[in-house]
């Protein structure tokens, strides 16, 4: 053997020996944290996997990459819980790796090593949710309850979006032995810079994450793991090409996420619907893809809203034109940078609620209580509106109903969006005298910083199978909803407010709407920290106040903070449909078209109305003016087509729906309706196309399951008809659920009111009374 | 060098690397509730032994993990304890802070870091907090030279995060 060989040999046994030993600590062995401020040169580059003995200043061959994951993945996999099926890593969440398998924590470079050339990118996401995903105590203390009550395993459901290094990692479960320091960076820049593609957009982490790479070859092929710089600098357009992708910037990419469902698999019952944001935004004005929104905007995406462009502060080649994507969605959540102490993204939050027009706030009407008060009021229902355009007299000791109206206007999902159980957002109500004193006041926070029970909230109320409220967001005990008052896009809420001027009161009346928001609500947080925690910021996100005289009250000029007057009883009538007050709404809409007699859409809501009223013969009417005025207006064709289908015209409601496809290919309403034509006239195959659309725009649409089992079924597909009536058969609405709610609300008396539509907040304020009320709520209901 | 010579390095090399990369096995079948072995091994920077004793209170835990590297040895501790009446039994935990200590943010309801006095050529750095009614110390030390007060302190935050976050 020449010493060559012998030198040959001794080096491969080397490299086997070192791999082999290396190996076993692979999946434990420390990531590259640099926490501590160590300067990422060239030089001090870590390997890409954890342990795996590899050069500093070269990437690792593929192959190598490959083994060592197979290794990886087959020692995880001998103690794994596959409670959930052999293959099955992540469920009951959707988060899927390229190749199905597990995937070495070590493998995501850390955000450190990207901040190098992005610290403006580095910065913000620090302080962002995304990168405290994970680790915050909101989180956690819900997540917790989870892995300590039904097991770790399910953990993966809510970490397949929180957390999904450790789920791909294959740390969620008894006993791990991952290192879990990538706790700390929750969604790293790897994390959705890695992800390849998407699945269908059914949300609970519908991403396929490819294995981190940062650059490619000169082929296209991914180098995986976090490769010395200068490979990046040699080639800024492969590491561009390897990091960003298209879709990245569309909604779908966000749905991944921001869409939730809880599976059976977690909540060992069935199908729950959880948050929609993103179909929210599919129904809003914003995606361009909804004939049926009342007002129409430009396409807006997510990322145009949370991801404004901005001059970067810091060093970041990723900016463009001098301006770089922002890395802080900004959103709604103050309570992360304030328990963090990030005060530049606090501030950006707080800046970002107030910003944008999201909300108008509307004080739209008043009336009086006492009908002989009304004597003389132009409208027959004394109805004084809009407020500052009509004139009116008040007097003490009249009693008043005042209508606010809360027009989500410029918000692409709904106020509130998500885990509307947690978040905190409602309107606080005030009428002062003119020497300051309270006369009546909704919505003021009680000593120990919660809400006034009697406040109107924007929330929800889950409840469990025990008809009890589902504290702590343990999501998976939900049975039911007992109510959901949160205003979707484009769309108004109306809330009602009834108090006494006091005899004896002289001078003006200020009333104040105003919006708020707090994140989280102070019983979570209580849960949380226990009741001894700071307070958590409140920010006013829209508010209007009037003075009003005792006495006389001319008209006035119109404030340009409110929107004209058309549109505020376009708001009024939409807010009163959607309290199903039907008559109310038709005048309502009748007020817009005679202000507006141009308005197509106006005739539209007088038809929608009397739609859901059945007043099929007057929608027709209102619909012929509309389409008069708008020929191809594919809302007013949606709604007439609704009509000839009531009418047995089935040849016109087909075209007419057929038009609106055209025009909006992507609306789920309009292949959902012409499915159901189709389907009537045994049009098989043109209702198959339909439905088949609708599940790619909304995989979880109960009709399009029905039907396609039904469709299916007549054609010959038994296996897929049998899938489709066991999807359908989950996914639909539980008969028994109301009972959980009614028993909720029986319980609740004061929450029961407001779960009714059409409600009033009528009691006096405490404040007043000197003493608390004796009956938690006696609103009216109509 | 000669080809047997480089061979023989070659597995004097290997012999080392073996020892270092020795899998952290030697823990007890008593598993830390607060963080596993193999994070605690990626804080100290290498495979751990590790040490779990529990009170009579099943609820409670402490934790020892070391690291020894060569001559070098770095320790972490971890104590939680439940306390029947935070605002009396807690301001005994700040005690253990003494006067120097530093509020930290965003450890737990709340937390101070200190360092403190080890033995000869021993840096340690102790981390008080609570997550409600439960208490914790985490403290982290090591003899290595130069000392590593800076780091050390950011291993226990880390630490201290984690047992935080496990505790909510």
């Amino acid at each position: 053997m020449t010493s060559q060989m012998k030198s040959a040999i001794s080096r491969k046994v080397l490299i086997v020996a070192v791999f082999v030993c290396a190996m076993p600590v692979a999946f434990w062995a420390q990531t590259d944290r640099n926490a501590d401020g160590t300067d990422y040169s060239v030089q001090q580059i870590k390997p890409p996997y954890d342990g795996a003995a590899k050069p500093v200043d070269a990437p690792a061959p593929s192959g190598e990459e490959d083994d060592a994951r197979k290794y990886y993945s087959s020692k995880i996999r001998e103690a794994y819980n596959f409670r959930f099926g052999s293959n099955n890593i992540s469920t009951p969440g959707n988060a899927k790796s390229a190749g199905g398998d597990f995937v070495q924590p070590g493998a995501f470079p850390s955000a450190k090593y990207c901040s190098k050339c992005h610290q403006e990118a580095y910065s913000q996401w620090r302080q962002a949710l995304h990168s405290n995903s994970f680790r915050t105590p909101f989180y956690r203390t819900s997540v917790n309850i989870l892995a300590r009550t039904k097991g770790i395993e399910f953990t993966r459901h809510c970490d397949s979006c929180h957390n999904p290094i450790g789920v791909l990692a294959g740390g969620l479960t008894q006993n791990s032995q991952v290192d879990r320091g990538f706790d700390e960076e929750g969604l790293t820049c790897t994390t959705c810079h890695s992800i390849q593609e998407l699945q269908p957009t059914v949300g609970n982490g519908g991403f396929v994450m490819g294995i981190p790479a940062v650059t490619s070859d000169e082929n296209g092929n991914r180098i995986p793991g976090q490769v010395p710089y200068k490979m990046i600098f040699d080639h800024p357009e492969r590491h561009a090409k390897t990091v960003m992708k298209t879709f990245y910037r569309t909604p779908e990419f966000c749905s991944a996420c921001h869409k939730a469902n809880l599976p059976a698999p977690l909540n060992d019952y069935k199908f729950v619907r959880g948050f929609t944001v993103y179909d929210e935004w599919q129904n809003s004005k914003f995606s361009k893809r909804n004939p049926l929104t009342f007002y129409s905007a430009d396409f807006t995406t997510c990322q145009n809203c949370h991801m404004k462009r901005s001059a970067p502060s810091l060093f970041e080649v990723g900016q463009k034109n001098g301006t770089f994507a922002s890395h802080r969605w900004a959103a709604g959540n103050t309570a992360v940078p304030f328990y963090y102490g990030f005060d530049e993204q606090l501030q950006k939050t707080i800046e970002f609620l107030k910003s944008g027009n999201f909300l108008n706030v509307d004080l739209f009407a008043i009336k009086k209580m006492d009908p002989q008060a009304s004597e003389g009021n132009s409208d027959p229902d004394g109805l004084i509106a809009p407020l500052g355009s009509v004139p009116f007299q008040l007097k003490p000791d009249d009693t008043i109903e005042t209508m606010v109206v809360v027009q989500n206007k410029n918000i692409g999902h709904s106020l509130i969006p998500e885990v509307r159980d947690l978040y905190e957002a409602w309107v606080e109500f005030e009428v002062k005298g003119s020497d300051g004193a309270e006369i009546y006041h909704s919505g003021f926070l009680q000593p120990d910083g919660s809400l006034d029970p009697r406040a109107h909230s924007f929330t929800n109320r889950p409840v469990n199978e025990d008809g009890g409220f589902v504290d702590n967001h343990k999501v998976w005990t939900i049975h039911s909803v007992a109510y959901d008052s949160t205003v979707p896009a484009g769309r108004s809420g109306l809330i009602r407010y009834e108090f006494h001027i006091p005899p004896g009161t002289k001078g003006r009346l200020t009333i104040t709407a105003r919006v708020n928001y707090r994140h989280l609500r102070q019983s979570y947080l209580n849960n949380i920290f226990g009741k001894d925690h700071p307070a958590y910021p409140i920010v006013e996100i829209s508010s209007r106040t009037r003075t009003v005289n005792l006495g006389d009250n001319p008209a006035a000029e119109p404030d340009p903070q409110d929107n004209s007057e058309w549109m505020r009883w376009n708001n009024f009538g939409i807010a009163c449909l959607d309290q199903f007050q039907y008559a109310d709404a038709v005048s309502a809409f009748a007020r817009v078209v005679k202000l507006r007699p141009d308005y197509a859409d106006g005739y539209t809501n007088i038809a929608l109305t009397n739609i859901l009223w059945e007043k099929y013969g007057s929608a027709r009417a209102n619909l012929d003016l509309a389409l008069a005025l708008s020929p191809d207006n594919a809302r007013s064709l949606y709604y007439m087509a609704l009509v000839e289908r009531r009418s047995g015209n089935a040849g016109a409601e087909v075209a007419d729906l057929e038009k609106v496809v055209a025009q909006y290919p992507l609306s789920s309403d309009a292949r959902r309706e012409l499915g159901k034509s189709y389907y009537r006239l045994n049009r098989l195959q043109d209702a198959q196309v339909q439905f088949e659309s609708l599940q790619k725009i909304e995989p979880d649409d109960v009709a399009a399951h029905y039907n396609l089992s039904l469709i299916y079924a007549r054609l010959g597909m038994d296996a897929k008809a049998s899938e489709q009536a066991t999807l359908f058969a989950d996914k639909k609405a539980d008969p028994n659920s109301p009972t959980y709610s009614l028993e909720f609300l029986r319980d609740h008396p004061q929450i029961s009111t407001e779960s009714v539509p059409w409600h009033m907040h009528s009691e006096p304020s405490p404040n007043i009374a000197g003493e608390p009320p004796q009956q938690p709520n006696v609103a009216t209901k109509r | 060098m000669t080809c047997v010579a480089k061979f023989r390095a070659s597995l004097t090399t290997l012999f080392v690397l073996t020892v270092l990369f020795a899998p952290a096995h030697a823990e007890k079948s008593e598993v830390c509730p607060w963080m596993n072995s193999a994070t605690a091994g990626g804080f100290l920077q290498g495979a751990v032994t590790s040490n779990v004793t529990r009170p009579a209170n099943k609820f409670d835990a402490t934790c020892e993990f070391v690291r020894h590297d060569g001559k070098i040895v770095v320790d972490l501790r971890i104590e939680v304890t439940t306390m029947k009446d935070t605002a009396v039994e807690y301001p005994s935990y700040i005690s253990k802070c003494g006067t120097d200590a530093t509020p930290l943010r965003a450890i737990g309801n709340e937390a101070l870091v200190c360092s403190l006095k080890g033995k000869k050529n021993q840096v340690v750095e102790q981390i008080v907090s609570r997550v409600r009614e439960r208490a914790f110390i985490v403290r982290v030390s090591s003899n290595a030279s130069p000392p590593e007060q800076t780091v050390l302190r950011e291993k226990a935050r880390q630490v201290s995060e984690q047992v935080a976050g496990s505790l909510f």
